[in-house]
């Protein structure tokens, strides 16, 4: 999926079955099925708690502001860039708009 | 306990138990095993009999990788199952029980030497893991009473670096850890049963820390990982995690994270050339703060 395919109205979500444990801010995921390890730094790692409650890209990339020095642009650039390649290695999922209820 | 079974590959051999400690476990086996030698356990060892598991082919998830396997790099392929972890080379092959506690071999009677570097390696390895005890591609040194250990790939130089600082060795290729301990006491195959760097050391000993070989440089340098580094370093260097399920893979996982947060794991840089050791030696004892000449 390209980055433009991504809007602040994406939901994405953890896959099912990977694995992660967070170490001082950082993160290191785990896809079991693939056998692969990522690391992520501290803002990746909010990303991700933020992404693994259902939040929008758009209310992440709002929660991302506040706690990150940065302009709105480059935060959602580096958000959409990181959601890109959590797809790419399927860490995360796209949620359709039909399951939107269920993460409440 | 660990019961090792390879009498199914001899069963013209008659019975004769023996019983070993490797890695702070007793691991029974039902034909002497002249690499496990060094580490026979004292007459006085319960050798309980195990039922005999059935060597079956695993049907389940398949992966592959490398080992050095009677005097050579051999691909082994993995199969797991409900019934345990199946794995095969070049004509020999065993099972691991899904609670580590039997390993069963199969193969014809002149394949028994690549059969028993099977079962003492990766499947002793994953064994191992299954019980709590992770293997890591690790040389080690003991320094004051504790394990220094060099996390590297094959042919990173861990074995090298381990022989050229004077301190007691106590791993070539791969170390045991559990918990923030070292279990040295293991078979290094590619060294030869009276040099075994572990037969002679305590059962366990702390780690002091473990040093990550970076790629040749020109000074000798230490630098500390972030605890996440640290920990997919350890994730990167553990002996057999291609064969681990899913549940083994979390507490794998855990673990790292766990020991990343306990002892230290540094970078090491070093110019990989004559009369580097008693350099690389002075900035591990500086980096510990300890003596340089402390044995």
């Amino acid at each position: 999926m390209s980055l433009s395919g991504l809007v602040p109205e994406t939901v994405v979500r953890h896959r099912p079955g990977v694995l992660f444990h967070e170490l001082e801010g950082e993160m290191v995921l785990l896809d079991p099925e693939a056998g692969l390890y990522f690391g992520l730094n501290e803002a990746g790692t909010r990303a991700w708690s933020l992404i693994g409650g259902g939040a929008s890209l758009g209310a992440v990339h709002a929660a991302l502001l506040t706690e990150f020095e940065a302009s709105p642009g480059q935060v959602w650039e580096d958000l959409a860039a990181l959601a890109h390649r959590l797809l790419e290695h399927r860490l995360v999922e796209i949620v359709p708009p039909g399951d939107f209820n269920l993460l409440t | 306990m660990i019961a090792i079974h390879l009498r199914p590959a001899l069963p013209s051999e008659p019975p004769d138990p023996r019983a070993y400690r490797i890695a702070g476990l007793t691991v029974t086996a039902d034909l002497p095993l002249p690499a496990l030698a060094p580490f026979a356990a004292p007459a006085s060892a319960s050798l309980d009999p195990v039922p005999t598991p059935v060597v079956q082919d695993g049907s389940g998830r398949v992966v592959q990788g490398q080992a050095f396997l009677d005097g050579r790099e051999r691909p082994v392929e993995g199969r797991s199952g409900p019934g345990g972890t199946w794995l095969s080379t070049d004509g020999a092959a065993c099972t691991v029980s899904p609670d580590g506690r039997t390993i069963a071999g199969a193969s014809a009677a002149e394949g028994l030497p690549l059969l028993v570097d099977l079962v003492l390696g990766p499947a002793l390895c994953l064994a191992l893991a299954l019980r709590g005890a992770f293997c890591l591609h690790a040389g080690a040194v003991v320094v004051g009473g504790r394990i220094v250990a060099f996390l590297g790939d094959s042919g990173a130089g861990k074995s090298t670096l381990a022989r050229l600082l004077g301190w007691p060795r106590a791993a070539d290729d791969i170390l045991p850890v559990a918990g923030p301990a070292a279990r040295p006491r293991f078979p290094q195959l590619k060294l030869a049963p009276q040099d075994q760097p572990g037969a002679g050391l305590p059962e366990e000993l702390p780690l002091a820390a473990f040093y990550c070989l970076d790629p040749p440089a020109e000074t000798v340098a230490v630098r500390p990982l972030s605890s996440r580094d640290a920990a997919l370093s350890l994730v990167h260097h553990t002996v057999a995690a291609r064969l681990f399920d899913p549940g083994l893979l979390d507490r794998h996982l855990g673990f790292c994270a766990r020991l990343a947060a306990e002892v230290p794991v540094r970078a090491l840089a070093y110019p990989r050339e004559l009369g580097v050791g008693p350099r690389v030696r002075a900035a591990i004892a500086a980096d510990l703060g300890l003596p340089e000449h402390l044995p």
